[in-house]
């Protein structure tokens, strides 16, 4: 994971400095003068390998990220990050804490009630949050819950706190959830539609077992295993879903600092935002690999070199 | 039930209290405040509030409201127009020699920071020596050091680096006493001159402890201004709240310098980036001006609180006239114009509801403050403009064959690049595309290529290191609204950040009479003067296309009034003296 994040830093580095032109193309009105100095100040006048060697020794010596040069000029990058972090964080983390229950319930009764009006509108449901993007459903939301109803505030109220700022956040919340429910529910209708047929589950039956008990105690557990490779991964999905949701409701999250530094070619805070993403990338993985092992003892065991 | 008796038992004894009692003295009214209301507005992305680093518009709008700098654009008395007016300042600069090199600068002495420090002379050269400091290096440094007028040894200074050979102390700013200032230029200057410099939002004031809290171990950062930085205000009004990248809360500031000049209790800037949700919040009564995209203008043309501004700033194609792709065709300057009259400006002004454009000065461009008369508008300046907004195919066509023959070329091929995120330009750049080739006939071949905005700006600002970094491009310059001649630097030999390669030597002598001589400085005739011929030069060359210019579009609620009734080039919409009238 250490080697993988070194080399998307070394290449992201890279490529960032690589851009053409210059960082000040925009500052009209400075000297060339002025411009040489500012270049010189941040070491943007050295080759591009030297820059690189000065990041690599402040990030591993002093755990300096740099500094923001164009946006937040003068802000550590990481502070800048550390900033921005939690706001995303709490939309994200409520969409994926509210998907998985809704995914699974709707998943169960699709599965159990297959090939009924409930599966075929379910289906439907699951093709439609699938297909279109989040950004649709949430200019949808904001248009008719609250530009039209007045259910919702139109934007993130900043200032509110507790139960008030949970209910600035409902749209965007549920906004960011559709898709991922829609995930899990065909997923696990899927499985679990597969599961219901196989021999244990008529085993489990003959045994005495109710359907329900049969589908709760065998059924559903057994579904369960594989829908940990789609949940997991599913928080960066929901993560890059934020970018655009987050502009509409006016949330001053992660999701517009990506392209707003590209597009202010704040080379320090790009590779920043760049590197946040990529950890939190690598940290999923690694987490849906050792979820499986946590899950399903088999896999684990199945590792191990038994004498 | 058992509680009833006893409910209506305490009914009557508040009725006796309240109600029943005899009667008070008669209270006298209320006195209506002088000061009301909430206006709620929004703005852009505001990264920072250190007026020495900002460089976004939205930001200048906040610092506005919020801090102080010497002059500042005031409304007049009848509320008709504007003018330069000492905001810290008392009056205007006084020349104190015959060359006019050295001026005098009176303040208020009732100026305070928001926590009670007095403000003297002292945060004044503090700020400015701040703003130039050599190893902070601050990017208006050079503007404030030389731009309408030129500090003495202020370049030299913010230019010196680590090596300390330059003093604070040979730099022409001087304390005379806590309540004067000494400024000495280079070179003559006006009372105009010195009071428009020190109206620009990086000659603002900062509070000397709080900015020297938010410096770096090394001192070659500072925080001021920034979420995680301090602020202090002396503006119209105090900074109470500021949720980075989601709203800003403005008390009135009751010691502020002319504090009886503002109505407003409270402002809220919201920063909204989506044009919709902006929409939505303005309808929906959240707020009291929204800006109309082209998108949605259809909808509210009717609308009574729509208010139409001229444009500012006139798309146009830049060319690389350096480029040395096919045999150089761009430098030859009838294959430039065979392009200008090519191109087709009322079907593109239909396709994005703006109006066509020949000209290189934006229509809002003032030829000066005093008359209030837009340039655009002055009859010499129209003298000069092509007939049938520039598009004569026939002509183009000869221009087109004149320069084939010229270049020794059977076809010409060029590329355009436009940024994949402006719908406009996009659709502008189809648009010749097809209509090109359609006019200029098949010896022409114009390729298109979509990149993004930063990519377009570093390839069109790419020439100086790579000649052929591009051949077409978009571009727009905004440049003060208020100094007509001060706008035509972004074509001298000098301007650092040009988009095309264009060297002048007549054109730069042109400029140089119109912003730097004592006469263009002095006669505004004279300044007009020189200002049409350096159009005609650049209309002429042809190194840049002008295109179409886009109004602003916006809606204000009627709740609100604003101080010139509506909004005015070079001052805004003047949202400090804006008034709730419901």
């Amino acid at each position: 994971m250490v080697i993988t994040l070194f080399i998307i830093i070394t290449i992201g580095f890279m490529v960032i400095r690589l851009m053409p032109g210059s960082m000040y193309a925009d500052d009209a009105d400075m000297t060339a003068a002025q411009m040489e100095i500012l270049r010189a100040k941040y070491h943007l006048d050295k080759p591009i390998p030297v820059q690189y060697g000065i990041f690599l020794r402040d990030l591993v010596l002093k755990g300096d990220w740099g500094t923001s040069i164009k946006m937040y000029i003068g802000v550590p990058v990481f502070d800048v990050l550390k900033m921005k972090i939690p706001v995303s964080m709490y939309n994200n983390l409520f969409s994926l804490l509210i998907s998985l229950p809704i995914g699974v319930l709707l998943g169960i009764i699709a599965a159990v009630r297959k090939n009924s009006i409930v599966d075929y509108t379910t289906s439907f449901m699951v093709v439609i949050f699938i297909s279109v993007p989040s950004f649709i459903f949430a200019t949808l939301l904001q248009y008719y819950a609250a530009f039209r109803s007045g259910w919702f505030p139109i934007i993130y109220e900043a200032s509110a706190t507790g139960f008030a700022k949970l209910h600035s956040l409902t749209l965007p919340i549920i906004a960011l959830s559709l898709g991922p429910i829609a995930r899990v529910t065909r997923y696990l209708r899927a499985e679990l539609a597969e599961t219901i047929n196989s021999d244990f589950m008529l085993l489990a039956r003959t045994k005495g077992l109710t359907e329900a008990q049969a589908i709760l105690r065998h059924g559903i557990r057994n579904s369960l295993v594989p829908l940990a490779n789609v949940v997991i991964p599913m928080f960066t999905h929901i993560m890059s879903g934020s970018m655009v949701i987050e502009r509409i409701f006016s949330i001053p999250g992660m999701g517009g600092l990506m392209v707003s530094s590209i597009n202010n070619t704040d080379y320090p805070l790009t590779l920043a935002v760049l590197i946040f993403y990529s950890v939190v990338s690598l940290v999923t993985v690694l987490v849906v690999d050792l979820a499986y092992g946590v899950i399903d003892p088999r896999i684990r065991i199945g590792g191990r070199h038994i004498e | 039930m058992r509680k009833r008796p006893l409910l209506a038992v305490l009914l009557l004894l508040a009725c006796i209290f309240v109600g029943c009692g005899s009667p008070a003295a008669p209270e006298p009214e209320p006195q209506k405040p002088a000061v009301y209301g909430t206006l709620y507005t929004y703005v852009g992305t505001v990264s920072t509030l250190n007026p020495f680093q900002s460089s976004e518009s939205a930001g200048t709008t906040i610092l506005d409201m919020c801090s102080l700098g010497l002059y500042e654009y005031f409304p007049n008395a009848t509320r008709d127009g504007f003018s330069l007016e000492g905001q810290l300042a008392e009056g205007d600069p006084v020349p104190l020699n015959d060359e006019q090199t050295l001026w005098e600068i009176k303040i208020r002495k009732n100026a305070k920071w928001e926590n009670g420090d007095p403000i003297t002379v002292d945060d004044v050269i503090y700020s400015l020596q701040q703003v130039m400091d050599p190893v902070l290096l601050t990017r208006r440094a050079s503007q404030v050091a030389s731009e309408f007028i030129t500090i003495k040894g202020a370049v030299e200074y913010y230019q010196q680096g680590n090596t300390n050979s330059v003093p604070w102390e040979s730099v022409g700013i001087k304390k005379v006493d806590d309540y004067t200032l000494r400024i000495e230029t280079t070179g003559f200057a006006t009372v105009q001159d010195v009071k428009t410099q020190f109206s620009t939002k990086y000659t603002h004031l900062v509070h000397k402890p709080t900015w020297e809290s938010c410096f770096s171990a090394d001192r070659t950062t500072n925080s001021y201004g920034t979420p995680n930085g301090g602020f202090m205000s002396c503006g119209p009004f105090i900074l109470k709240e500021w949720v980075e990248g989601s709203q800003f809360v403005f008390e009135r500031n009751p010691d502020y310098v002319l504090a009886d000049q503002i109505s407003l209790e409270k402002a809220i800037f919201y920063q909204i980036t989506d044009s919709n949700t902006a929409l939505e919040m303005f309808l929906s009564g959240n707020l009291d001006y929204v800006s109309v995209g082209a998108a949605a203008i259809e909808q509210y043309e009717d609308d009574p609180r729509l208010i139409t501004t001229l444009p500012e700033s006139v798309t146009s194609i830049c060319v690389n006239i350096g480029n040395s792709k096919n045999n150089n065709a761009l430098g030859n300057q009838n294959f430039r114009k065979a392009l200008f009259y090519a191109t087709d400006r009322e079907s593109i002004a239909k396709l994005v509801k703006g109006q066509p454009a020949t000209w290189i000065v934006a229509s809002a461009i003032l030829s000066s403050v005093e008359s209030g008369v837009p340039f655009r508008q002055l009859p010499e300046a129209q003298a000069y403009l092509p007939a049938n907004n520039g598009f004569d195919p026939e002509l183009a066509r000869q221009y087109f064959q004149k320069a084939l023959d010229e270049l020794g070329l059977d076809k010409v091929t060029v590329t355009m690049i436009y940024s994949e995120t402006s719908t406009n330009t996009k659709a502008v750049t189809e648009f010749l595309h097809k209509s090109w080739p359609e006019v200029l006939g098949p010896k022409f071949e114009l390729k298109i290529e979509a990149v993004s905005s930063s990519m377009a700006s570093s390839l069109r600002k790419g020439w100086k290191d790579n000649p052929d970094s591009y051949e077409l491009a978009w571009g727009g310059w905004e440049v003060s609204l208020t100094d007509v001649a001060n706008g035509f630097k972004v074509y001298t030999s000098w301007f650092n950040n040009k988009n095309e390669p264009y060297f002048n030597e007549y054109y730069d002598d042109l400029w140089q009479k119109a912003n730097q001589s004592e006469r263009g400085k002095t006669d505004n005739d004279y300044r007009l003067d020189l200002c049409f011929e350096m159009e005609q030069i650049l209309i002429d060359e042809a190194l840049t296309i002008p295109v179409y210019e886009t109004p602003g579009r916006a809606m204000v609620s009627d709740r609100i009034e604003l101080p010139l009734g509506g909004y005015k080039a070079g001052f805004g919409w003047g949202w400090m003296w804006a008034k709730v009238v419901e």
